[in-house]
């Protein structure tokens, strides 16, 4: 019987692009790093730097002679992506290669922590970089230890569940909005669609561009490496993780309302959070409703003060 | 001299203005610095002539000195031309990018101001900001006047393209760095010609992509660090040649070593830095009374030039060694190295050293000073075991 | 420097580089060595699928249908069902019962999307791809839904085809037997032109045994008896044979074709089949006051559900437990019938309860006509000799084949279910297996080519992502109000529109389908999976795989399943 074959479309409207980056490097099973570095390079082109510190990355990349990354990469000093990445837009502009994206990727250590200096100077030079925070919350290199961007109550190997940490995340957002940087956006490996969205937008503004992405890390985090995604979406759902951005530091925008689904439902898949005891799950969803609300009265008067201005 | 002046061939420059002059004729690219007395005025006066600049360039005013280096070696991964300045608590807090400006093997060239580390704090002269950084594979370069700074600059960024070495030019807090006198400029075509534009050996490379300063394995670190070790030993016959071709050039040589009047000498005097000038004076006048005193000025400190010192201390009787630092628990850092090079240089007799420690945190080391230095070496048959403190 | 297996060997220090600069791509290294667990990909069988009486790839239709490509949809229909206006209208649509979406805001309307696709391939002309003749003739008896479905499919394999009717109109029951408001007859017209364009002969007013004969049939390779069952079951009561006696199938048949009719205005239907319905459902609309008893209750009524509820909203009384007893008449006309109440007693053979009339309950219902449905049977009058068959069926084997060399039968008449879908089917399997027979090879039931390599186990709901669903409710399905309805036989539901087609294709899971949607290959941290060189699917380079399982969690329809990899000791 002659029958009609027929293609379905196949939904690649996604990733167009041949991947830059290969296979075989050596992140662990279920590592959020590489899907992030996957997007944001389809997005950016071959036409990259990247600049890397001491953190996950510069061992996923792979060991001297192998790189997995396709594009230049420089190995930097743990503190100093912020500031290398300037020297290498310095020798660029110099050379005239403007059209080449800079990118430094960094662990929330070398964010958060150890290279917030260096980071605070490039973004308060406004230097033409997108600097991409992959925030797994912890020093996951070197075995899990407690960064200042380690949730609280959060189990660490310097935190361990009999001593918690009780204090807050840093609040990146705000540190980076207060520096007044053209661009700072959350992503989310959840919202493929936004994170590209956001990496386009980056790479169209000139400047310091940010993008603040929440890393899932199944090996720091205790959970079944295949909850990758699954971490990250519950992490938006329950507020934990929003998406926004903020545009020349005053302009907030909200990008995926969050449902509001109880913080209990991120934090039970996760071993990390396994010791938490039902006053301790509360204090964090108060935590997490505040910092929600607090963002949401941003965005509200950055509405108004745009419908003010027209 | 006054023509010189006239048609800006030469200028007044203290030893900073020197330091930002050999930039500025260098064409540095980018420039990453942050101030720190008695640097500053290194900054000050490039971030004034580099407006004059005709080439593209980037002064980026850093927020530290360790990011200062940070930029400079993102710059020099990026292929072009990069140089800071700093000094003493700038410089050690460099000191991790150090390692990593030399074991990527990029030709950054560094002026560093020598000044006492705190505390106390002094921001007074002394080595042993400089010599600290001695193991972080950095050329280094100690200068004795305003022109040789302004030469030694320019020499640095020859050498350390040509081995892929980074260079430190050191030169003295205030003696030289805030004292003016008149320095020759070089023809900037000649220097154009000795110092073309860089053609890295590699860089960030969107054609050639590749990651640099990935984890090195233990298969392979030792034997890329010996090529470290290896372009060092490089660096030391090729600032000959540099120094043959600014005599050719210009007239001017300064050697990896300097004698000054060692021949016939039974006492020897080993200086660096600005101490070398004055010691010149005393040279001159103990040698007008009949003493056989000579002295050897140790500019190439980082490849220690080892043949020079054998070669000419071998057979010295005494040699007096003073050292504007200290190794603490140890001895001055120059009487270390020159002791070691001269060990087991020759069988029998060896001379007999004499170390000296003096002049930290800015005291002035005057004519008075460096004759104690001798004639505490000449009343003495044997060193003592200790290191002299002089006064 | 050499290369082996992408692994760089440094055979003297000269060749080491100056510093760490790393050129050689990670390629060489085969992560896939860490994994315990692989993924795999594997399509279920969705439920909808398992349940279609006519054997459609419905996921494929919807995945068409949502992207607004409706010829392809038919197309792809057509593989199964050559007629889904009309099953698009009058199928009991069993695949919607077991839909996964009914948890998720509300089943898909499969059968209205199909309604818009039969409309679509009729206003469209959408024909399935020309055969090339093969030389060989077949003769098909019957021109009802089986008939008309081997026709199809047998013309598309090349077949030249002559159908034989013994009335003088084409359709069978779906021109005599179905009502107007249920199907329309344009459509049933515009079905049969589909076929004549296909190059299908129609010889009508062709009775066998009477004026057509096996003999008559010898220049065709093979026949195929789709005659249905056109008896009428008998009540065993005297005046059975009165004029105001009715079989419902000659009742539906004069109506449907518009012959002249004098009946009721009370008629009593019996039954509780699709043709009791029909009836009184098609009596109401003209003018008479019809009543439906049946001996079962509501549960056990053989009636499609939906028939019966709108049945019940045209406030048609339907009385239960009611057995007739006999049937009284007065100046030779009938004016009662007089009934016996039941209860509901043992199983019989066919799982429900039997009836057990009440002594002394007795009880007349005044009514002018009374309409026997009470099921069909076989009518073998004119059939072979040489046939095998009983009074339900004729006898079949494996193949459709009868007892008769050259003779093969579907349908009804051959034991098919009764519904238009299962005579279709049965349409699809005969044309195949007589295709087969005369190509002297063994008949396989036939299978959906696209469904091939497909597990047959069933995907379910648990097994979905719903992170990439909404939860969203069905359209709402635009249709006369009971009111509205019952002066006319103006058909009842008007389907759906364009859009909606499109929206509720899109609402549809398509369970344990992969459709391509490039989760698995966005999320894949190791680059491992790729689609395959015809797009249809995907592939995992093992090489690479570490097992993550994040490919399957993020699986929105559960078409990635993950195995135990033997890493030995």
């Amino acid at each position: 019987m002659a029958l009609t074959t027929f293609t379905p479309k196949p939904n690649f409207d996604l990733l167009k692009v041949e991947d830059v980056s290969s296979p075989g490097h050596l992140a662990c099973p279920g590592c959020g790093i590489m899907p992030a570095y996957r997007t944001a390079l389809q997005v950016l082109g071959k036409n990259t730097i990247i600049v890397a510190p001491a953190c996950c990355f510069a061992v996923v990349d792979g060991p001297f002679p192998y790189s997995a990354a396709g594009v230049p990469f420089m190995h930097c000093a743990f503190e100093t992506a912020a500031a290398s990445a300037a020297g290498v837009r310095a020798a660029l502009e110099v050379l005239g290669r403007d059209d080449t994206n800079v990118v430094a990727w960094a662990g929330d250590g070398g964010t958060f922590d150890i290279g917030l200096q260096a980071l605070s100077a490039s973004a308060e030079r406004n230097e033409d970089m997108i600097y991409v925070c992959y925030d797994n919350e912890a020093y996951m290199n070197t075995g899990i230890q407690r960064s200042s961007a380690t949730p609280r109550m959060a189990w660490t190997t310097t935190t361990p569940q009999q001593a918690p940490k009780i204090e807050y995340k840093k609040d990146l957002g705000g540190i980076m909005a207060a520096h007044r940087i053209p661009y700072f956006a959350t992503a989310s490996l959840a919202h493929p669609e936004d994170m590209m969205a956001k990496f386009r937008k980056a790479k169209e503004l000139r400047g310091f561009r940010m993008i603040h992405y929440f890393c899932p890390c199944p090996t720091g985090w205790k959970t079944d490496a295949r909850y990758m995604v699954k971490l990250d979406r519950l992490a938006v759902q329950t507020k934990v993780f929003p998406l926004y951005e903020v545009f020349g530091g005053r302009r907030y925008v909200l990008n995926v309302a969050s449902e509001g689904l109880p913080v209990s439902e991120y934090l039970k898949i996760q071993g990390r959070f396994s010791h938490l005891q039902p006053e301790d799950i509360k204090l964090i969803q108060q935590e997490v409703n505040d910092n929600y609300e607090e963002l949401l009265a941003k965005v509200d008067h950055s509405n108004r003060q745009r419908s003010n201005d027209t | 001299m006054e023509q010189a002046l006239r048609e800006e061939k030469a200028l007044l420059l203290s030893g900073n203005q020197a330091a930002a002059y050999g930039a500025y004729l260098s064409r540095v690219q980018v420039i990453a610095a942050y101030p720190i007395t008695p640097q500053t005025t290194i900054i000050e006066t490039l971030a004034d002539i580099m407006t004059k600049a005709d080439w593209k360039h980037k002064f980026i005013n850093v927020e530290s000195e360790h990011s200062a280096m940070a930029c400079c070696i993102g710059a020099s991964m990026g292929g072009v031309r990069a140089y800071t300045a700093t000094s003493a608590q700038g410089l050690a807090l460099m000191h991790e990018l150090l390692h990593w400006a030399s074991g990527a093997r990029l030709p950054i060239v560094l002026v560093n101001v020598n000044r006492a580390m705190a505390p106390g704090w002094s921001i007074w002269s002394d080595q042993n900001d400089s010599l600290s950084q001695r193991d972080t594979g950095w050329i280094q370069l100690y200068c004795e006047s305003p022109q040789e700074v302004l030469d030694t600059v320019i020499q640095g960024f020859m050498v350390a393209e040509k081995v892929n070495v980074p260079v430190m030019v050191v030169e003295d807090a205030f003696i030289l760095s805030h004292t003016s006198e008149v320095v020759e400029l070089p023809d900037q075509a000649v220097i154009d010609r000795m110092l073309p534009p860089r053609a890295p050996a590699f860089r960030l490379d969107m054609e050639q992509p590749a990651a640099f300063g990935g984890l090195l394995g233990p298969e392979y670190y030792q034997e890329v660090r010996a090529k470290l070790h290896k372009a060092m030993e490089e660096a030391g016959r090729v600032l000959v040649n540099v120094d043959a071709l600014w005599q050719k050039n210009f007239g001017r040589s300064y050697g990896i070593v300097e004698p000054y009047r060692c021949e016939d000498a039974d006492l020897v005097l080993v200086t660096s830095g600005a101490i070398s000038s004055t010691s010149k004076i005393v040279i001159d006048q103990l040698r007008r009374q009949g003493r056989k005193i000579g002295r050897l000025k140790i500019k190439l400190f980082r490849p220690f030039p080892f043949q020079e010192i054998q070669r000419l201390l071998g057979d010295v009787p005494k040699v007096a060694i003073i050292d504007r630092n200290c190794s603490y628990g140890h001895h001055g850092i120059f009487f270390q190295e020159i002791k070691s090079a001269l060990y087991g240089s020759k069988k029998g007799d060896r001379p007999k050293l004499y170390g000296y420690i003096l002049g930290l945190g800015g005291r002035d080391v005057t004519i008075n000073t460096l004759r104690q230095v001798i004639d505490l070496t000449s009343e003495r048959d044997e060193p003592d075991p200790e290191t002299i403190w002089v006064k | 420097m050499k290369k082996e297996n992408g692994r760089v060997i440094f055979e003297t220090e000269d060749e080491l580089p100056i510093t760490a600069v790393s050129s050689a791509s990670t390629e060489f290294n085969k992560t896939g060595s860490w994994k315990y667990l692989e993924p795999y990909y594997e399509n279920l069988t969705p439920p909808c699928i398992n349940k279609c009486l006519t054997g459609q790839d419905i996921v494929t239709q919807l995945r068409l249908t949502e992207e607004g490509r409706f010829a392809e949809a038919v197309q792809v229909l057509y593989q199964a069902n050559p007629f889904p206006s009309i099953t698009g209208r009058v199928c009991p649509h069993p695949c919607e019962q077991p839909c996964n979406r009914k948890a998720y805001g509300g089943g898909i309307t499969i059968r209205a999307i199909e309604h818009f696709l039969g409309d679509y391939a009729a206003t469209h002309h959408v024909m399935p791809p020309a055969a090339s003749p093969n030389g060989k003739a077949i003769a098909v008896i019957g021109s009802g839904p089986a008939g008309l479905s081997a026709a199809f499919f047998l013309s598309l394999l090349g077949y030249s085809i002559t159908v034989f009717e013994a009335l003088q109109w084409i359709g069978g029951l779906l021109r005599t037997g179905i009502p107007s408001y249920r199907l329309p007859k344009y459509v049933v017209d515009d079905e049969v032109q589909k076929l004549r364009d296909l190059g299908v002969q129609f010889e009508m007013n062709k009775r066998m045994g009477k004026n057509l004969h096996l003999s008559e049939l010898g220049n065709f390779s093979a026949t195929l008896l789709a005659i249905g069952r056109g008896a009428s079951m008998k009540l065993g009561l005297p005046a059975e044979e009165h004029d105001d006696v009715w079989n419902g199938i000659d009742l539906l048949q004069k109506i449907n074709v518009g012959e002249p009719l004098t009946i009721g205005p009370k008629v009593v239907v019996i039954g509780g089949g699709n043709t009791a319905i029909d009836c009184a459902r098609s009596l109401l609309r003209l003018g008479c006051e019809p009543k439906i008893i049946y001996r079962r209750t509501k549960a056990e009524m053989p009636a499609f559900k939906d028939e019966v509820k709108q049945t019940l909203e045209e406030e048609i009384p339907i009385d239960y437990l009611i057995a007739p007893m006999k049937l009284i008449e007065e100046n030779g006309k009938l004016i009662a019938i007089e009934c016996l109440k039941t209860r509901l007693g043992e199983k019989d053979e066919s799982g429900r309860q039997r009836p057990v009339p009440i002594e002394g309950s007795n009880f007349s219902i005044p009514c002018d006509a009374v309409v026997k449905a009470l099921g069909e049977k076989l009518d073998g009058c004119g059939l072979p000799e040489t046939l095998k068959f009983d009074r339900e069926k004729i006898i079949i084997e494996n193949g459709y084949r009868t007892s008769h060399p050259g003779i093969f039968s579907c349908g009804d008449c051959a034991n098919g279910e009764g519904t238009v879908g299962d005579a279709i089917r049965h349409g699809r399997e005969a044309s195949l297996a007589i295709h087969a027979s005369l190509l002297e090879m063994p008949y396989a039931p036939s299978l959906i080519p696209t469904r091939q390599g497909v597990n047959p186990e069933i995907a379910k709901f648990k097994q979905f992502n719903l992170a990439y669903f909404q939860k969203s409710a069905p359209p709402t399905l635009q249709a006369l109000q009971p009111n509205e309805r019952i002066y006319g036989f103006q058909e009842i539901e008007s389907g759906l529109a364009r859009n909606e087609a499109m929206r509720e294709a899109a609402r549809c899971f398509k369970c344990g389908t992969c459709t391509m949607c490039d989760n698995c290959r966005v999320f894949c941290p190791d680059m491992a999976i790729r689609p395959k060189r015809d797009r249809h699917s995907y592939e995992i380079n093992y090489d690479y795989c570490k097992g993550c399982g994040v490919c399957v969690e993020e699986c929105p329809r559960g078409a990635i399943h993950l195995r135990k990899v033997d890493v030995g000791n």
